[in-house]
């Protein structure tokens, strides 16, 4: 069909369309209606017409559903990613965007024109005239469909191991877990069907390489649950560690007078290893803001933890080991 | 005395008040199909197109308000509605024509309770249903082209598996 003929047989059927119901109510008496829709009928709605596919496509009933499926999990920083992306694409030309699609597509390895610092969006094709004008029900099909690596960390909780690391993660809605690959060179896959409750947004805005500053160093006191930085190389990426602050050795920990709170020196031990074990507890100096440790492991900055649901997580985790 | 008699005008006055308050204003609704259903003034207040008009009148006399477009049918109908104090129940045994009037009417009343009431019936109504249904429901024509149809079908695919039936 040629594309004239079909440009009149769209007027024609335009002009037969007596629309009498509910399309003549103002916008927001038809919002109410859609408000109430799930994705998948709103997509099927969008099929009725095109004007009721315009409707269903605002970017505030997108926005909505976003937050309500993926709130607990894409964060500003993800959505930073997304416009990064969408940008980019929108002002790349289309030829340019199809080679790169034909040569890199599904591949992590090299830099590629999607592959920011932190996600990576693939398969993208069909959707380009999306990201212009729908762009919220744009990035809700790219996180249903996996196609929006985005970034989170993973909670790792194995034989001698218990921390939360940096990863990008592609969701998979077949069996509603989560594939996930590290930022560290190459993007190698760690893990496939990563459950939902073993993701979180990062808590912090430092980058996975980077020494937290902490502000509240000098307040930390025996009993204080915290997150510590651990990496094993100077060169690679921090792993965020479970540990709780522990009494100096010379302290007869008597808490009404334990000197532990004042002193220089700061203990921290990681309940995940047994008492023996030389990994269990380990001594900074609080007043040095860097890196502190010996080969094969080094000591970064130190989050104390104060949300009670936070806590609650990391030992449900070490109860369930 | 003369304070007694202050006192007992005062009582005249609020006993005066009350009753001009208790004197219940009607509001006769004239509908599309010539019937006129007299309902209470509180009634009306729900409804912020005549309330406006009201307010706006200030007559003591009892107002006629024509509404051209509400058969008595509906009409009663929403009586219902409003003195069942919109009860899910009484909304599920509304037919679909009913209900989409309704809907109407409560946006052109400027009914805000009924009127979301109605948006999240229908929208239960359309859930999970098809495409077909959903434009027969809406009354609409399908007026996009085969290539637009193809594009929409490739955005949406996976909304397409279990579809109830109509």
């Amino acid at each position: 069909m040629s594309s004239e003929k079909n440009y009149v047989s769209k007027l024609e059927k335009q002009k037969d369309c007596k629309v009498c119901s509910l399309l003549d109510l103002p916008e927001w008496t038809l919002d109410c209606i859609l408000e109430c829709l799930s994705p998948v009928d709103l997509f099927r709605v969008a099929q009725v017409c095109t004007s009721l596919r315009d409707k269903t496509r605002s970017d505030a009933l997108w926005e909505k559903l976003i937050k309500q499926k993926w709130g607990m999990l894409v964060g500003d920083v993800a959505h930073q990613e997304w416009l990064w992306h969408t940008t980019k694409i929108n002002t790349q030309s289309h030829l340019l965007l199809l080679q790169n699609q034909s040569g890199l597509c599904g591949s992590f390895s090299g830099v590629w024109a999607s592959l920011s610092f932190n996600s990576y969006l693939e398969n993208f094709i069909d959707l380009i005239s999306l990201f212009k004008n729908c762009s919220k029900m744009a990035l809700y099909i790219c996180l249903e469909s996996g196609r929006f690596w985005f970034p989170v960390q993973v909670y790792k909780n194995g034989n001698q191991n218990l921390f939360c690391c940096d990863a990008i993660v592609s969701y998979d809605g077949r069996t509603n877990t989560f594939q996930a690959r590290s930022p560290r060179g190459g993007w190698q896959m760690i893990e496939g069907n990563v459950p939902w409750n073993r993701l979180r947004i990062s808590p912090v805005e430092t980058s996975p390489g980077a020494f937290y500053m902490s502000n509240s160093m000098n307040d930390l006191k025996p009993g204080d649950q915290i997150e510590i930085q651990i990496r094993r190389r100077k060169d690679s990426n921090y792993n965020w560690w479970y540990a709780v602050i522990g009494h100096l050795e010379t302290c007869e920990e008597d808490v009404s007078q334990c000197p532990c709170q004042h002193n220089d020196m700061l203990v921290v031990e990681f309940k995940q290893f047994q008492p023996q074990s030389r990994w269990r507890r380990s001594v900074l100096n609080r007043n040095m803001h860097e890196e502190q440790g010996s080969r094969t492991r080094w000591l970064g900055g130190i989050r104390k933890l104060d949300n009670v649901e936070e806590i609650k997580r990391w030992n449900n985790l070490l109860e369930s080991r | 005395m003369g304070e007694r008699g202050e006192e007992w005008e005062a009582v005249m006055l609020r006993k005066a008040e009350e009753e001009e308050s208790k004197a219940v204003k009607k509001v006769k609704l004239v509908t599309s199909d010539g019937v006129t259903m007299e309902v209470e003034i509180s009634t009306v207040k729900e409804m912020e197109t005549i309330q406006a008009f009201m307010n706006a009148t200030d007559t003591d006399n009892s107002i006629i308000f024509p509404l051209p477009k509400v058969s008595s049918h509906i009409l009663s109908r929403i009586m219902e509605l409003m003195s069942g104090e919109y009860d899910q129940e009484l909304v599920k045994r509304l037919s679909h024509e009913e209900l989409k009037e309704i809907c109407m009417v409560a946006n052109y009343l400027n009914m805000k309770t009924l009127l979301h009431l109605t948006a999240s019936a229908i929208a239960n109504l359309i859930q999970n249903k098809s495409v077909e249904f959903v434009r027969h429901f809406f009354n609409i024509i399908n007026d996009f082209t085969p290539e637009e149809e193809v594009q929409l079908r490739k955005t949406h695919e996976w909304a397409f598996e279990g579809v109830d039936e109509d």
